[in-house]
């Protein structure tokens, strides 16, 4: 049954209590009530639960590739968008598979909708509005939080996810305002309580788009942009029974008797440019932006930069393209993908005006700047938790990450670790030779940020391993020694990846019409899909592309495997916690960035900036001498 | 596991140097290249040391150390060779050949640490040692690596680094505004890249002395004193002299060093119109060696007339070569009637009394130097490891090549290109993905 909420029992009746419902939070609440652990979620505001404060989609290179990673891991977010999306897109098609991504143009108001009601039905999950204004800390141990209601809440572990909250304040123009999104509230209070137990932290910002009406849009001269004929969704089907497919959907009126209300194509997105007006608006008015005035300290995102950004820097560009995409469908707000900007309103109703197709365009929402507090993620754990404060864990922005896709990830690895920990429980580790999400983590922590963090797959030195179909069967093994996915899809996908190696054989001697065996062909690229054998076509989809992909890419994945094997074995050289990294030999500097970092591993130690091989050496003989000392006592 | 190799003793010339092998390919090593056929421990023994291609380099004193015997701990062998520096690295280069690796500095005293050789109490001390061995072997890599080639590798690492960002950008940002791929582009970035890595490694090879030093020639005719004069600048009776013609058969060389350089001195059968096919073969092989010369010491006996056109078509096929004219036996009386030749350099010289020889060995260094200093200006020195990995990078550069030609993915090019570049990064610092992504940054207007 479910209990009532209890406040101020000291006695830790919950195991985890997570702060902040944006896309972080929701997972990290379910991967650890997943876990069996009590879980708490606090909110400022119930109605902004999993909330896309900036652009309408999910996924996209990198991060698409993360949300089907988190669908393999137990997570909520690839459901979630595969329900509530009205378009979907696979980019890269004319590349290889190994770098294709899936992307879908979300309904802003059902993800929402939809995520809390998830939220809702979960059990061990209490959600609960209020707001968290301060930590409560004891001996550099997390002991619960206080609300501004007064009232506080104790638990075993936290989860911290302030998105942009912390300390925020948002900018039009010569406008400053409080708040971590236009309209919202700023989280304060907190900021004061980490500095106070040393914990460091730095300055970020960020920024969206204005959003306009869609009927005073000029849509019929501007390029049209529709989703493929066969979406890819981002969750795995094939080894999910069919209660585990539709689970909020069997409590609520998600979807109509034919299972097509949302999840399919609904809607087109246009394209348009900007002028050489908007340009000579831009250049005239610089002085108007925050940014140049040098109002703003915070460090911006280089792959998202304002358009007084794009058209100072790449000055010789005369034009630069906008995207005008839908927020959802029951409703006439559009957003205008690539004019985000801090200028005044009145310049940007003028810029807008400039731009073909937006000539009458009327804003009902400006662009903005944000600026906020993130901690620098070297100051975490391989589990996401402080360094600094036991029991306290943080994911999202608040790590200097941006991307709904990015803050998903590390709150499923927050969640679950900060659940295990309530529960006595061995911690959970991806490395950087298993996916986007050890990839992700382990440059938090080990690099750190200089701007807020994005994935791209060119930071994976072994992307060829991790195309984005074969996430489920990668995570295997973690998700069954963790219980991360029910009993019934941990089977399937075993017989998946079972299947996936015998086709990958049969097809290397089986022989077709022409004599030669399908593997050739299908290297040589010179086989129809429905040439293949009759059976290998009844196979699931997963299993079948993966069958594919492993023939075609076949030289190439056993060299990025060998590399990452080389990765994986300075991983297993653990490092021991509260390890002191002050070794005769060693540099000054180095032992600096050891004690900073405290990497858990050897190759983990080797990635830190600065690191040489011959630290490294020295680093492994004392932590041999560690480990025998550790056997003869 | 790796057999790494290193030398023991600090390099530059010495008696003897020391090289030292560890690992599993010790005695494989003992077999092939010291020709044992029984490897036995801690015993030293006298042997050829013969490279890979069957060349014997030098004699050595080699010994084996068992595994658990050893320095190390693993299987060792301790090969002592003559303490010329190009003896030890062709000895070393012969090693890799064998698929042995460079190790790391201090790697000798990891190894021993780890495998229980040296007790846990001196950890601290093997610590400082490679500290202190890193330090210097920084310190010798900058020296050699001051200049010029750090900043031609610098420039390398910058243009795969931007190579990579141009492929990247098309992978990461597909939807960007930012044109069409240019793969002829791309074709054309590969081939400046390889043919500057081939150009380090040609600008190497010419201070790769000892394999391919100069190459001085004695021709002449029958009976001009060459082999006197081959003798004479040796400074050994090496080569058989007598009075009669066609005394050396076949050609005759000996390495020789020469102020500060090494070179080949080669005696050559004398050039005439014979009829012994013996003679005949030798003075084929005689017209080979010109060619393959780099100073020809063209030797004439004063006593006697030239035979003009004879000697003129010697001077003709040593195009482009340094000749010096040698006037053999000018203790002996002069025939007046003999012109001179348009040669630059001459030396008058008798091999009896001795008289001219060190003027012509002065001629010989200012050749030597006339023709390594006109190079010294664009050489490179690269030792061992920096030459492998130079090669390394150059391969898959080149590898990355095939693949664009052949219409290949550029996610699966990309993948050969970081390949290439971890060889650069090793010599010069490394660069990350992050390197990438600002040189991606700066170039393309990304964000949509």
């Amino acid at each position: 049954m479910t209990e009532h909420l209890r406040f101020d029992e000291p006695n830790k009746p919950y195991d985890v209590i997570v702060c902040g419902a944006g896309h972080a939070g929701c997972e990290a609440a379910i991967a650890a009530a997943k876990q069996d652990a009590k879980v708490l979620l606090l909110t400022g505001n119930l109605d902004t639960i999993a909330q896309m404060s900036c652009n309408p989609a999910i996924g996209g290179q990198g991060k698409g590739q993360i949300v089907r990673e988190i669908d393999a891991l137990g997570g909520e977010m690839a459901l979630n968008t595969d329900f509530t999306a009205i378009q979907f897109k696979l980019l890269n098609t004319s590349k290889g598979k190994a770098v294709q991504a899936p992307r879908a143009q979300c309904d802003k108001k059902a993800y929402q909708l939809r995520m809390k009601h998830v939220l809702e039905l979960q059990e061990n999950l209490i959600i609960f509005q209020a707001m968290v204004n301060g930590l409560i800390i004891k001996d550099k141990v997390c002991h619960g939080v206080k609300t501004s209601m007064g009232l506080n809440f104790y638990s075993k572990t936290v989860v911290v996810t302030t998105g942009t909250f912390l300390h925020a304040s948002t900018h039009i123009g010569q406008t400053k305002g409080e708040g971590g999104r236009l309209g919202d509230h700023v989280a304060k209070g907190i900021s004061a309580d980490f500095i106070e137990n040393g914990i460091e932290l730095s300055r970020f910002k960020t920024g969206t788009p204005p959003r306009l009406l869609g009927k005073s849009l000029n849509l019929d001269e501007l390029e049209k942009q529709s989703g493929d004929q066969y979406p890819t969704k981002f969750a795995f089907y094939d080894s999910r029974s069919h209660s585990e497919v539709f689970h909020v959907e069997h409590s609520g009126k998600w979807l109509d008797e034919n299972y097509n209300y949302l999840g399919s194509n609904l809607i087109n997105c246009f394209v348009t440019e900007t002028s050489t007006k908007t340009h000579d608006l831009i250049n005239t008015n610089l002085h108007q932006s925050p940014l140049y005035r040098g109002d703003i300290i915070g460090t911006g995102p280089r792959y998202c930069p304002s358009i007084e950004d794009k058209v100072v820097r790449f000055s010789s560009k005369t034009s630069h393209k906008i995207h005008l995409e839908p927020e959802g469908v029951n409703s006439d707000e559009w957003y205008v993908n690539g004019l985000s900007t801090s200028l005044p309103f009145g310049i940007q109703q003028k810029v807008l005006h400039s731009i073909k197709g937006l000539e009458k365009a009327v804003m009902i929402r400006p662009a903005y700047a944000v600026e906020y507090d993130y901690a620098p993620p070297t100051q975490l754990s391989q589990n996401l938790e402080s360094l600094i404060i036991s029991s306290l864990f943080f994911a999202g922005q608040i790590n200097g990450t941006s991307g709904y896709e990015e803050a998903g990830a590390q709150g499923l690895i927050a969640g679950l670790n900060a659940g295990l920990k309530a529960l006595d429980k061995s911690p959970f580790h991806v490395g950087r030779d298993e996916g986007y999400i050890g990839v992700l983590i382990d440059d938090l922590i080990t690099k750190g940020v200089t701007e807020p963090y994005r994935m791209f797959t060119s930071r994976a030195e072994h992307r060829l391993l991790f195309n984005h179909g074969s996430a489920e069967l990668r995570f295997y093994d973690k998700a069954s020694s963790y219980g991360l996915l029910s009993k019934s899809r941990l089977v399937n996908i075993k017989s998946n990846i079972d299947s996936t190696i015998r086709w990958v054989d049969r097809l290397s001697t089986l022989k077709a019409s022409d004599g030669k065996t399908f593997s050739n062909l299908i290297k040589s690229k010179s086989l129809c899909s429905s040439d293949l054998p009759k059976d290998f076509l009844a196979l699931p989809k997963t299993v079948q592309d993966e069958v594919l992909y492993r023939i075609e890419y076949d030289g190439y994945l056993q060299r990025e495997i060998k590399a990452a094997n080389r990765i994986k074995l300075s991983e297993q050289l653990q490092i021991p916690t509260n390890f002191n990294f002050n070794l005769p030999g060693l540099r000054t500097e180095s032992i600096e960035n050891l004690n900073r970092i405290k990497p858990s591993t050897l190759g983990q130690a080797s990635r830190i900036s600065g690191i040489n091989p011959s630290d490294i050496s020295i680093l492994h003989i004392f932590l041999n001498k560690n480990s025998s000392k550790h056997i003869e006592s | 596991m790796d057999t790494v190799i290193a030398q023991a003793t600090p390099s530059g010339e010495s008696a003897i140097a020391v090289i030292r092998v560890s690992g599993p390919l010790s005695k494989q090593i003992c077999k092939k290249a010291c020709g044992y056929k029984k490897v036995v421990p801690r015993l030293a023994k006298l042997v050829n040391y013969v490279s890979v291609e069957s060349k014997p380099i030098d004699e050595v004193i080699v010994t084996f150390y068992g595994e658990g015997n050893s320095y190390t701990g693993q299987d060792c062998l301790e090969i002592s060779c003559h303490g010329n520096p190009l003896l030890s690295e062709w000895i070393i280069k012969d090693l890799i050949k064998h698929g042995c690796r460079l190790a790391e500095p201090g790697e000798f005293t990891k190894l021993a640490f780890l495998n229980g050789n040296i007790d846990l109490s001196q950890a601290e001390a093997v610590a400082q040692i490679i500290s202190a061995k890193n330090h210097t072997a920084l310190e010798a890599a900058q020296r050699n690596l001051k200049g010029e080639l750090s900043k031609i590798l610098t420039n390398i690492q910058d243009e795969i680094l931007g190579l990579q960002a141009g492929i990247e950008v098309y992978i990461d940002f597909p939807e960007e505004d930012i044109g069409e791929e240019d793969r002829d582009q791309y074709e054309k970035k590969v081939d400046q890249i390889i043919s500057e890595l081939e150009k380090i490694l040609e600008q190497s090879d010419k201070l790769n002395l000892f394999e391919n030093d100069l190459r001085v020639t004695l021709v002449g005719l029958p009976n001009a004193g060459k082999s006197s004069l081959f003798n004479e600048l040796l400074g050994k009776e090496r080569a058989l002299v007598s009075k009669l013609k066609g005394t050396t058969r076949d050609y005759l060389e000996m390495s020789l060093k020469v102020d500060n350089n090494w070179i080949t001195l080669i005696d050559t059968a004398g050039i005439h119109n014979s009829l012994d096919e013996l003679e005949l073969e030798g003075i084929k092989r005689t017209y080979k060696q010109i060619e393959k010369a780099d100073i020809v010491i063209l030797v004439v006996d004063v006593s006697i007339p030239y035979p003009i056109e004879k000697i003129n078509k010697i001077i003709s096929m040593c195009e482009n070569k340094t000749i010096i004219l040698v006037k053999n036996k000018i203790d002996l009386e002069e025939v007046t009637e003999n012109k001179n030749f348009k040669t630059k350099l001459e030396a008058n010289v008798s091999c009896t009394t001795k008289s001219g020889i060190d003027h012509l060995k002065k001629l010989l260094i200012k050749s030597i130097d006339n023709i390594v200093g006109k190079e010294k200006e664009d050489i490179l020195y690269i030792g061992e490891r920096h030459r492998l990995l130079i090669t390394n990078c150059l391969q898959e550069i080149k590898e990355a090549k095939t693949k664009f030609q052949s219409g290949m993915g550029i996610e699966i090019i990309s993948s050969d290109l970081t390949s290439a570049r971890i060889n650069i990064d090793r010599m010069i610092g490394n660069k990350t993905n992050e390197d990438i992504l600002d040189k991606l940054f700066g170039e393309f207007c990304i964000g949509k």
